[in-house]
């Protein structure tokens, strides 16, 4: 039984599934990860799965800076290995 | 834990594990989200017998910093044995319904941490079940307990070896 993959998702197809959740529960997606996840309207499988649509969110806008700061010229490079991810970037 | 190491390990055991004739199966996926050898990834595998009862196992792994070395840790896990719930999600997997209860339902998220539903009691908690580490529960364990129940009729706590305190 070989192993399969799903289409890699998309920026914007990851958003559409989180503004879903956030229609079905009437809260922004801030809202519930600022309780951690806590949230006990939220159905258990769904709190799992917007948590970790936030998580693939985070990781492909971390991509898409790579990808942009990697046109830039050398000297930008340091200050992007020296930070975590996108909201460090950002903060920088 | 590094994403090629990962599908490494979940081909080998993929490769070693069996099922009984006319099972139809979802998966499995790993599918990582933004390039072959990164995480975050997702792992995904539905199993549906031919009485009507499916087993289906996921776990979402995370980005670790890089200062602690990169790759993944499992975040989340949640690995199900019960009756099929005829209505599906757009891959085809039962919803979860009450009207569906899971026979055994093994789950770690931020919600309860580690957790267990069994014979009918949603939710106990790991302080009430021994002998087993939740946490460290492996899909591929869950999946041959899950055979060996069929094979055998044994109950859960027996084939894992575990016992729920009240």
């Amino acid at each position: 039984m070989p192993i399969k993959r799903r289409n890699i998702p998309t920026i914007e197809g990851v958003t559409r599934q989180m503004q879903a959740f956030e229609f079905r529960y009437s809260i922004t997606t801030d809202e519930f990860l600022r309780q951690d996840g806590l949230d006990n309207r939220v159905d258990e499988d769904d709190a799992i799965q917007w948590q970790y649509l936030r998580e693939q969110l985070s990781a492909l806008q971390d991509a898409a800076i790579e990808r942009l700061y990697s046109a830039l010229p050398k000297g930008h490079e340091v200050r992007l290995k020296n930070c975590e991810n996108s909201s460090e970037l950002l903060a920088a | 834990m590094h994403f090629p190491e990962y599908a490494k390990w979940l081909a080998e055991q993929v490769a070693n594990t069996t099922f009984e004739k006319g099972c139809v199966q979802i998966g499995p996926f790993a599918t990582p989200t933004v390039t072959p050898d990164k995480p975050p990834w997702q792992m995904e595998w539905t199993i549906f017998f031919k009485d009507g009862l499916f087993l289906h196992v996921v776990e979402n792994w995370y980005r670790r910093g890089s200062t602690l070395g990169g790759g993944g840790y499992r975040k989340h896990f949640s690995f199900h044995y019960g009756p099929a719930n005829p209505a599906r999600d757009t891959d085809g997997i039962p919803l979860r319904s009450e009207l569906y209860p899971a026979i055994i339902r093994i789950d770690q998220d931020d919600q309860i941490g580690p957790h267990l539903h069994y014979e009918g009691e949603d939710h106990i908690p790991q302080d009430r079940v021994k002998n087993l580490r939740i946490s460290d529960m492996e899909p591929f364990q869950f999946i041959r307990a899950v055979n060996e129940y069929r094979r055998s009729g044994d109950k859960f706590d027996k084939i894992l070896r575990f016992t729920v305190t009240k």
